[in-house]
């Protein structure tokens, strides 16, 4: 071990540039060297093994995709369920494949989860014409219970976590535009009372977040807007 | 001439020895492959052992974010030659069969049985000291080794520090022995048969179920930061000089450990103080019982003691620690065994299913245990390695694992005049290390850092 650090009076490992502690400069002519790590643990085969395992999955869906738009299309000679699978494909990997692959936080997996089943749902009920059961029932409870999972992952964890706040932020929104729309262009279309439901529980439940963790929400918005 | 002769010789013989390592190698992975297929669930010929006292717990409470895994290393002078690590590995677990065996759940308990097959040895590719996960088929120990390193990775439940300390002493015996080198000043031998004494249940040995103690259970500060993903975890690790630091140490007539716990003290203190935290900073300090009691169990043998900050200035906590220090006696250590023993022995609680009693365990364990210390520091003491291979080894690591509360871990070893100290981090600040390692460089301690943190 050559390099010292002059600010932490530590002797630090010969290959590296900088000091791990302060971050200061300790060796100028490693800056220019290829990175070589001498210490474990291999970052590289992890992020090999991760970008490779994303790349088998995508290539599979796609494969997936195509085997059955183009059997669909030269064998019955149609195209009625080749866009159903493709949007759900897309939805599996953006929604549950991706989170898991990139190891999102729970809060932004629901969020994700949230604004892209409202977007699949709203597709298949204006590409089917079969308008109402999704905005009637099926949005309406996503958004509670993911509303109500935010709120417990909020509470019982010590930290602040940015996602958890903004994801219990759109729940309210997507709520109250439901609601709206209910109310206004949907209206005696659909059953109001179960987005009138999911409104009032993601409000009150976002409402009783801000006021247990409105220090921490403050302080991440300042963080996160320059105030 | 005679010379080459010799050298050509032991190629050729190195050579020979290798293809048949080899070769046994591949055999010995097919042979595990086919045993783990057909390792049926009622195998009543395996041999068993019972979970030592301390033991039982880790089970219950291990989760990703609480993992039970520490981790020794020893740094060599030369490259690790993994062949002969394989061979050396196998033949310690032939010696030691109670260390080869996997964690099963009984009704009422959990207990470890042998495994008809060996640890593989492995390079070492990840972040240190991962999770063991609750699998009867699998080993709750990792041998691997990187470059220079030999890395042992250990449940909690198999041993303690000290503990685990003479199995990687063992292990390098054995790795050398391998390579040629017979250590002669060891009383260690490969070829005996495992002895009662070093898997024996000392807690339940010495327990006299006679004189209780009472728990500490005031919180103290936790640590603060930005948490890192389960999976990573931070590892420093600073070289310093024994006598260099038993030098300094003297000057304030204190101990190696009172020294630097005080000065670790003083580090999360400073931090406690911009976050205005009323609660006091204590440090969890685990009491070999070994030399108390005279057992050579390789098991868990130790006595959780917690030491408070009761001073802001140097040399007054100094005076105080010393004075905590010196009140940990042999009675105070079994009056914590029989208070933690006892439980054990309570009727109503043996019969209890172990799906309850770890439910039970694991809120015990959060309620009582987890925010009653700021920061763990286990000093596992010197090791005295065999004379032949001291040379041999440039120095020992120890660490601890990830904690769900503690942050930030801290451990040392000593060996050959190089005293480790090894603190392992949750968290991405790292202004408390820092200022640790400042505290010491500021009386004129010579430190090396080596970290697998990226700049």
């Amino acid at each position: 071990m050559e390099n010292f650090c002059n600010s932490c009076n530590l002797y630090v490992e010969s290959d590296r540039s900088h000091c791990p502690l302060c971050g200061k400069c300790v060796n100028e002519d490693n800056l220019n060297k290829a990175r070589k790590f001498n210490y474990f643990p291999d970052y590289k085969w992890h992020k090999k093994r991760k970008n490779v395992a994303t790349l088998i999955v995508l290539v599979s869906l796609v494969l997936f995709d195509l085997i059955f738009c183009l059997g669909e299309f030269l064998f019955f000679n149609q195209f009625n369920i080749g866009p159903y699978v493709l949007v759900g494909t897309a939805y599996i990997y953006v929604a549950c494949i991706l989170p898991s692959l990139q190891m999102w936080s729970f809060s932004a997996i629901s969020f994700s989860q949230v604004v892209l089943t409202t977007l699949l749902f709203v597709f298949i009920e204006f590409y089917s014409n079969t308008f109402g059961w999704a905005i009637n029932f099926v949005i309406p409870s996503f958004i509670l219970a993911s509303s109500i999972a935010i709120y417990i992952v909020n509470l019982s964890r010590g930290y602040y976590a940015r996602s958890n706040f903004y994801s219990s932020l759109c729940c309210v929104i997507i709520s109250s535009v439901l609601f709206a729309l209910s109310l206004t262009i949907f209206k005696g279309v659909v059953r109001i009372w179960p987005t009138l439901v999911s409104f009032v529980v993601s409000v009150v439940l976002f409402i009783t977040l801000f006021v247990f963790k409105r220090k921490k929400i403050i302080k991440g918005l300042k963080k996160d807007f320059n105030w | 001439m005679k010379g080459n002769i010799v050298k050509i010789e032991e190629k050729i013989h190195k050579e020979k020895v290798k293809s048949e390592h080899l070769a046994s190698s591949t055999r010995k992975k097919n042979q595990v492959r086919a045993i783990q297929q057909n390792y049926s669930d009622n195998d009543n010929d395996a041999k068993w052992w019972r979970l030592d006292n301390a033991a039982l717990l880790f089970p219950a409470v291990t989760s990703k974010k609480v993992t039970n895994v520490f981790r020794l290393a020893a740094n060599l002078k030369e490259p690790v030659d993994k062949d002969a690590l394989q061979r050396a590995s196998d033949k310690l677990f032939e010696r030691l069969p109670a260390l080869n065996v996997g964690l099963r759940n009984g009704l009422f308990w959990s207990y470890f049985e042998e495994l008809p097959y060996m640890p593989q040895v492995k390079e070492e590719r990840s972040y240190p000291m991962q999770q063991f996960k609750k699998n009867r088929k699998k080993h709750l120990l990792r041998i691997m080794y990187y470059k220079n390193k030999i890395i042992l990775e250990i449940f909690h439940s198999i041993a303690d520090g000290v503990g685990a300390s003479k199995i990687l002493t063992y292990l390098l015996i054995a790795y050398f022995m391998e390579l040629g080198i017979k250590p002669i000043s060891t009383d260690f031998d490969l070829n005996d048969f495992q002895k009662e004494e070093e898997i024996e249940d000392s807690f339940s040995k010495y327990a006299d179920l006679k004189t209780f103690e009472k728990r500490d259970s005031e919180k103290a500060y936790q640590i603060k930061g930005s948490p890192l993903p389960y999976d990573k975890l931070y590892e420093y690790l600073a070289f310093t000089s024994i006598s260099q630091i038993k030098e300094v140490a003297k000057k304030y007539n204190a101990g190696m450990t009172e020294f630097l716990i005080a000065n670790l003290m003083l580090a999360i203190y400073s931090e406690k103080q911009v976050y205005g935290d009323k609660k006091p900073v204590k440090i969890n300090l685990p009491i070999d019982l070994r030399r108390r009691f005279e057992s050579q169990t390789l098991r868990n043998f130790v006595s959780i003691k917690y030491l408070k900050m009761n001073a802001i200035d140097f040399e007054e906590l100094l005076i105080d620690l010393k004075k905590q220090i010196a009140e940990i006696s042999t009675e105070s250590c079994l009056k914590s065994i029989n208070t933690n023993v006892k439980i054990q022995k309570v009727f109503y609680v043996k019969i209890v299913p172990l799906v309850i009693k770890n439910i039970l365990m694991r809120l015990s364990y959060s309620w009582f245990a987890e925010n009653s210390f700021s920061c763990p520091f286990s000093n596992i003491g010197y090791i005295n390695l065999p004379v032949e291979i001291k040379d041999k080894v440039k120095s020992l690591e120890f660490t601890n694992g990830r904690n769900k509360t503690n942050a930030i871990s801290v451990g040392c070893i000593g060996c050959n005049d190089t005293l480790t100290i090894g603190i392992s981090s949750k968290i991405k600040e790292q202004s408390i290390i820092t200022n640790f390692l400042k505290r010491l460089t500021s009386f004129g301690i010579k430190i090396e850092l080596s970290t697998n943190k990226r700049v």
